[in-house]
């Protein structure tokens, strides 16, 4: 930045440059803390957890949290099944998003004013909960992972990134495609794909982290616990853990090594990871491809 | 007509395989997304599933007048407005703040540490965030609780407390995603060419200046989108974060309309009560993106499209 030095800017500019610089430190700092206390809690015995000595660094460090996961079943099971939703569901997202955003990004495209109407429609206009839960009902998808996965296809909000980005790709590219006797599959897989890896890569790690993320239709259609994703086993332990709150207080009987709370906390941390894993291509392709192809088509 | 229609099927021939491409995904949005509008008509019958959609008798405006006459929804529509309000009375403007913050900050590499700092949590779940929280704000092994109590005061239980639901909503907010739209803003002000500001300063303007003048028209078209979006959610408060946090014993304060559908609708089986509830959120909902991007667009030249 070629801006003037702090030297050469007014008292009152200096004034403002540091006190930027002390709230922004101040408020980064605050973020990871809250983060930092469950990451030592994961790694520290229930009883000192209880006894509050545990801030940002684990009491007689153990893994018995950890352990206590490998040995719980529905767990386990948690994982394995938020697992199965995010690669599946990605690819479902990735394959039927690219499906629509190409030809709705070509003026050729017989009817596709009206198809973006429609389209765009359903970014206005929500779906509501109840209509939801009756559909995934009557096509007999309750309590399958199916139902976390095919009504959540595609998120219009991606595609049109998607759609937008494919727009500048200019025509001529295709016509010399289909003179060389290319199909339109051929040339969304070959040329439109490859083209926009910046862009599917940040609407690949979008829909990749919803997927884990995925909650709410979770709650509703998920009836068995062998069913359930990471989230709402989560959500479980969490609302037990709350539930012991409002009730007087046993703390003898926590005086075993992994109680609720390194449970609780081991948990988090683990659910945690896959996000945290991605989160660095995240940065990388975040303002390159939403900001590309965010940019009005 | 008959001329229009004969070069729309030659359109089609043209380009066969791109048309049923685009068609064959539309019927994934007739199914999941058009079928549930279309269910939307139980709103106005007394639908229950042993009958079926079909022999469900119709009830006109019954399940409305209902749902205007219930207590019980003014309190969640009251709490609603008031927490999306509160949303976007604070939490809405802090990253604006922030952008401006860091856009005026000298050392690139403290720039980039904030914004990966404060970036992650808006990609972290709900869940995963109030399990973090909690850690802070249980009574019974909360940071702040002992901190609390080590300074002589009473434990608070801050999750079931009527006074501190709401702030802890609004707080919770702005933690988990003022990163994310801060760097949506930066990214704005990427597009701002660095000469604009050289220039402002050979002109003699000040730093208070450049920010009025040009930061802030930089990022004003990304803050009316954003700000037209919020408003089409008014009476959407983020389901995930409110069910999660809530409890029996803040429903007067953190009861809003989607918890309360979800309570009545799919654990309490009134199907046609709540079709009728998410109608009305809806249309408000679609009402308000439309009508404020027409005054933003009057007023400013920037809008949704």
């Amino acid at each position: 930045m070629a801006r003037p030095g702090f030297r050469k800017y007014l008292p009152a500019e200096k004034l403002f440059v540091v006190l930027a610089y002390g709230f922004l430190a101040v408020f980064a700092a605050a973020c990871p803390f809250p983060f930092l206390n469950v990451l030592a809690k994961s790694f520290s015995p229930e009883f000192y957890i209880q006894q509050g000595k545990v801030w940002l660094w684990p009491v007689h460090p153990t893994l018995n949290g950890y352990e206590k996961i490998l040995e719980a079943q529905g767990i386990l099971l948690g994982f394995r099944n938020s697992l199965i939703v995010a690669v599946v569901g990605t690819t479902v997202n990735l394959v039927m998003s690219s499906l629509i955003a190409y030809p709705l990004s070509r003026r050729r495209l017989p009817l596709r004013r009206t198809y973006v109407t429609l389209v765009v429609f359903t970014m206005l206009f929500p779906t509501g909960i109840i209509p939801m839960y009756i559909l995934v009902k009557s096509l007999g998808m309750i309590n399958s992972m199916t139902s976390l996965i095919l009504p959540y296809a595609i998120t219009t909000f991606n595609m049109i990134i998607v759609k937008n980005y494919f727009q500048t790709v200019p025509d001529s590219l295709e016509e010399s495609a289909f003179i060389d006797g290319a199909g339109e599959l051929t040339i969304l897989f070959r040329i439109f794909i490859p083209l926009s890896k910046p862009v599917l890569a940040a609407v690949g790690l979008f829909y990749l982290i919803s997927n884990w993320n995925i909650f709410m239709p979770a709650v509703l259609f998920l009836t068995s616990p062998s069913k359930y994703t990471i989230q709402v086993v989560l959500r479980d332990i969490l609302t037990q853990h709350m539930l012991e709150d409002q009730l007087p207080f046993d703390k003898g009987a926590l005086m075993s090594k992994a109680g609720p709370e390194a449970i609780q906390a081991a948990v988090t941390i683990a659910a945690m990871i896959p996000v945290l894993a991605v989160y660095p291509f995240l940065q990388r392709y975040f303002t390159r491809g939403i900001m590309i192809g965010s940019v009005k088509g | 007509m008959t001329e229009k229609w004969a070069a729309f099927t030659r359109q089609v021939r043209k380009n066969r395989l791109l048309f049923l491409m685009a068609t064959a995904v539309l019927v994934w949005y007739a199914v999941f997304r058009y079928v549930p509008y279309w269910w939307n008509i139980i709103a106005f019958k007394d639908f229950q599933w042993g009958l079926g959609f079909q022999n469900s008798p119709w009830i006109g405006l019954g399940n409305f007048r209902a749902l205007f006459r219930d207590p019980e929804f003014y309190k969640v529509l009251r709490n609603t407005l008031v927490i999306s309000g509160l949303k976007l009375a604070v939490s809405f403007p802090f990253p604006i703040l922030l952008a401006i913050l860091l856009n005026e900050v000298f050392h690139a590499a403290f720039r980039k540490t904030v914004q990966t700092v404060i970036f992650i949590p808006f990609f972290i779940s709900w869940v995963i965030y109030a399990s973090i929280l909690s850690a802070i704000l249980s009574p019974s092994s909360g940071m702040l609780n002992f901190l609390i109590s080590s300074l002589g005061g009473k434990p608070i239980y801050f999750l079931a407390s009527e006074a501190w639901f709401r702030a802890i909503l609004v707080i919770s907010d702005l933690l988990k995603n003022s990163g994310y739209y801060t760097v949506i803003y930066l990214a704005a002000l990427a597009g701002v060419d660095e000469e604009v500001y050289e220039a402002a300063i050979c002109d003699g303007a000040n730093l208070f200046q450049r920010i009025r003048h040009i930061t802030l028209p930089g990022i004003a078209p990304v803050i009316t989108i954003l700000f037209i979006l919020k408003l089409g959610q008014i009476l959407t408060v983020d389901f995930e974060q409110v069910y999660i946090l809530y409890n029996p014993m803040v429903y007067s304060v953190g009861d809003v309309i989607d918890t309360f559908n979800y309570r009545q609708g799919i654990q309490g089986g009134r199907f046609s009560y709540t079709t009728a509830l998410g109608l009305f959120n809806s249309t408000i909902g679609f009402i308000m993106v439309l009508s404020s991007n027409w005054v933003l667009q009057k007023l400013t030249d920037n809008g949704l499209w």
